[in-house]
């Protein structure tokens, strides 16, 4: 009976009930959006990071760790220990050599680090392989291609289809030479990587150093890189032979960004909800002051106080339930598109160096179940609480005074 | 009087100095060009122990004065031809497998050589020790001198400091200590096997070790060292050693 009445009170001046809907819905849906922002924006900062080069973790033999010889390697027998759902590997061999390019009258010759890769599971990791200022990258295939940090390049005079000499040590003192042509000029998005970093196809790369089927490293990807410490831990006890480093100790600065990200994060929240909460408070009042003479008839017709409070606690429930429903789907709408198509906001403010670390800025939005419900949860609440303080003002009044206010 | 005999004393004593100078820099341009002459020949055995694998190879070397040097190897097979040419103070590779010769800038000239303990400037004898430091006596006893080379203000050069000992009478260094700019000492260069040649003693065997790795080390024999021999200076040349493949 109560609840047909509420609805009935909300159908009855649809202005009314649109306009509070809509104020609510909007400081719902404005509020599911601005923190999957703010959250966007710290996993930006986390993938941009972890994703140009360094992976979320990266497992390497226990020697290598204090020893750099280029003879201690890995095989892929390491994997079936380590592998868990929904968590990428891929294989790395890295060298120093000597780079030349130019002919005999104009050679340039660097030292470089040269890094082999397996385009495709690399492609499960990082985005090494992806972003190019010209040219194409690696494919499947090993091709004898060769990709050129953008400095690097630079520095070197090269450009794609450049004939690229290279020399340096292979397995067991072996001395290794080859012959590239350029593929691609890509940028990481760390100038100083760009500038001494070259991508091979991994076969070309074993093959160059006589290190076929091994690997200096495996870098990995996890689905939830802030918990990378716990699952680092537990790779650790499954293979306590090998060494296994997660982006915090190998970003240290980005780890501190991310520890303080969140006290600040408190801070920024206080503050969005606060807002909300004067926005539905607000929007509610006034709805329910409105009615201040249509409350006192419904007491002089002899309706109790608590009933009536029972049925504008009634009508705020299913206002906040519907401005729920609505903010969802607006504002799961933003969060889906910023989610799937990020906006790079790199060509108007640049890729940010700061220290080791490169970031490409974006608008990214980061779904999160607990960014979506609390939103919802708290306009459900709101549509009730925000309705009992103006609601006991009218009905504590005494009934000639409340009909004699205009 | 007095005054003119204490003069006399002074130049005595400047010209016993500068005749020492004279001496070690002598010394040292002997020691840093043992294995150099007006031309020279010679095939080498490099052997190179690291802590994880050892590795051997037969090279032909061949010099002309200080400025040009060819280093080939003969052994192993996979990498024969590989060519190292120096002319002056600039350096390259000629690589048969790809048949394409690179340039190695002068930063790198402190670099392995072919994964072995000499640097390419070792190898080519790029620094003229007795110019870029200036030499001094530190200790001289009836056998042994110890002369000690600190580079010179404006000199850029890979070594803090230099330590020669320096066997007597013969004045050829059997150990060469080689110290970083914080003088912190690096590796040793162990010189054996003197055999006499030309008139002048000559190490057949050099070893290097570095300090901090006494189990690693690259030893060089000379089994065979000719000096003043005809030799075709165009053989000197970028051009030249992509002409010589096998």
């Amino acid at each position: 009976m109560l609840w047909r009445m509420a609805l009935r009170n909300l159908r009855r001046n649809t202005r009314r009930t649109a306009l509070t809907l809509l104020a609510m819905s909007m400081a719902c849906s404005l509020l599911i959006v601005t923190l999957s922002l703010n959250d966007g924006n710290l996993w930006s900062l986390i993938l941009s990071a972890t994703e140009q080069y360094q992976g979320h973790f990266r497992i390497q033999s226990l020697l290598k760790e204090s020893d750099p010889d280029l003879n201690h390697t890995l095989t892929a027998k390491i994997l079936p220990a380590l592998r868990s759902p929904a968590v990428h590997f891929s294989p790395r061999l890295r060298g120093m050599f000597l780079m030349s390019s130019g002919s005999d009258e104009d050679m340039r010759s660097l030292p470089v680090e040269i890094l082999g890769i397996d385009p495709k599971l690399e492609a499960k990791v990082t985005s090494l392989n992806q972003h190019f200022d010209v040219g194409n990258p690696l494919t499947a295939h090993n091709s004898g291609g060769i990709l050129l940090g953008r400095e690097l390049a630079k520095k070197l005079k090269a450009e794609v289809g450049a004939e690229i000499i290279v020399m340096g040590q292979g397995a067991e003192g072996t001395i290794a030479s080859g012959l590239f042509t350029v593929q691609g000029i890509f940028s990481s998005g760390d100038q100083l990587r760009d500038g001494r970093l070259s991508l091979i196809h991994l076969l070309d790369l074993q093959n160059l150093m006589n290190l076929s089927h091994r690997a200096h490293e495996w870098v990995g990807k996890t689905s939830d890189p802030l918990k990378i410490d716990d699952f680092v831990k537990d790779l650790q006890l499954r293979a306590p032979e090998l060494s296994i480093v997660s982006w915090r100790t190998d970003l240290p600065q980005l780890a501190t960004v991310v520890d303080h990200w969140f006290i600040g994060q408190i801070i920024v929240m206080a503050i969005f909800y606060s807002a909300v909460i004067l926005i539905a408070t607000n929007t509610m009042s006034m709805s329910i002051l409105e009615r201040n003479r249509e409350i006192s008839i419904l007491r002089a017709l002899g309706l109790k106080r608590r009933l009536i409070l029972k049925l504008l606690l009634l009508e705020g429930l299913f206002l906040g339930i519907g401005a729920a429903i609505l903010g969802a789907i607006v504002g799961g709408t933003l969060v889906t598109y910023f989610y799937v198509f990020p906006i790079d906001l790199t060509p108007w403010f640049g890729e940010i160096n700061w220290g080791s670390l490169g970031f490409r800025p974006a608008l990214r939005t980061w779904p999160q179940i607990d960014t979506l419900m609390s939103p919802l949860i708290l306009i459900c609440l709101l549509g009730v609480v925000a309705t009992i303080l103006p609601a006991l003002n009218i009905l504590k009044k005494r009934l000639y005074q409340a009909l004699g206010e205009r | 009087m007095a005054p003119l005999l204490k003069i006399v004393f002074i130049l005595s004593n400047l010209s016993f100095l500068y005749g020492e100078e004279l001496n070690l820099i002598d010394i040292i341009r002997d020691v840093e060009t043992q294995h150099l002459a007006r031309t020279s020949y010679a095939k080498t055995r490099m052997i190179i122990k690291k802590r994880s694998w050892s590795r051997e190879m037969v090279m032909s070397m061949y010099g002309e004065g200080r400025d040009k040097f060819l280093a080939r190897i003969e052994e192993p097979v996979k990498d024969r031809g590989l060519t190292s040419l120096k002319i002056k103070q600039e350096m390259w590779n000629y690589m048969p497998n790809i048949d394409r010769t690179m340039k190695v800038p002068s930063s790198l000239m402190g670099d392995s050589w072919m994964g072995s303990h000499f640097t390419n400037d070792d190898l080519i004898k790029g620094d003229k020790i007795e110019e870029l430091y200036s030499l001094k006596s530190t200790r001289k006893q009836t056998d042994l001198a110890l002369i000690e080379a600190m580079p010179k203000p404006d000199s850029a050069v890979v070594w803090g400091k230099i330590l020669y000992h320096i066997k007597l009478p013969e004045k050829v260094a059997t150990e060469v200590e080689y110290f970083d700019e914080d003088f912190v000492l690096v590796r040793k260069m162990i010189l054996e096997g003197f055999r006499e040649m030309e008139g002048r003693l000559i190490p057949m065997q050099m070893r290097i070790v570095p300090i901090d790795s006494p189990e690693e080390s690259t030893t060089v024999i000379y089994e065979d060292l000719q000096l003043n021999l005809p030799l075709d200076s165009r053989m000197f040349s970028v051009q030249a050693l992509k002409r010589r493949k096998n």
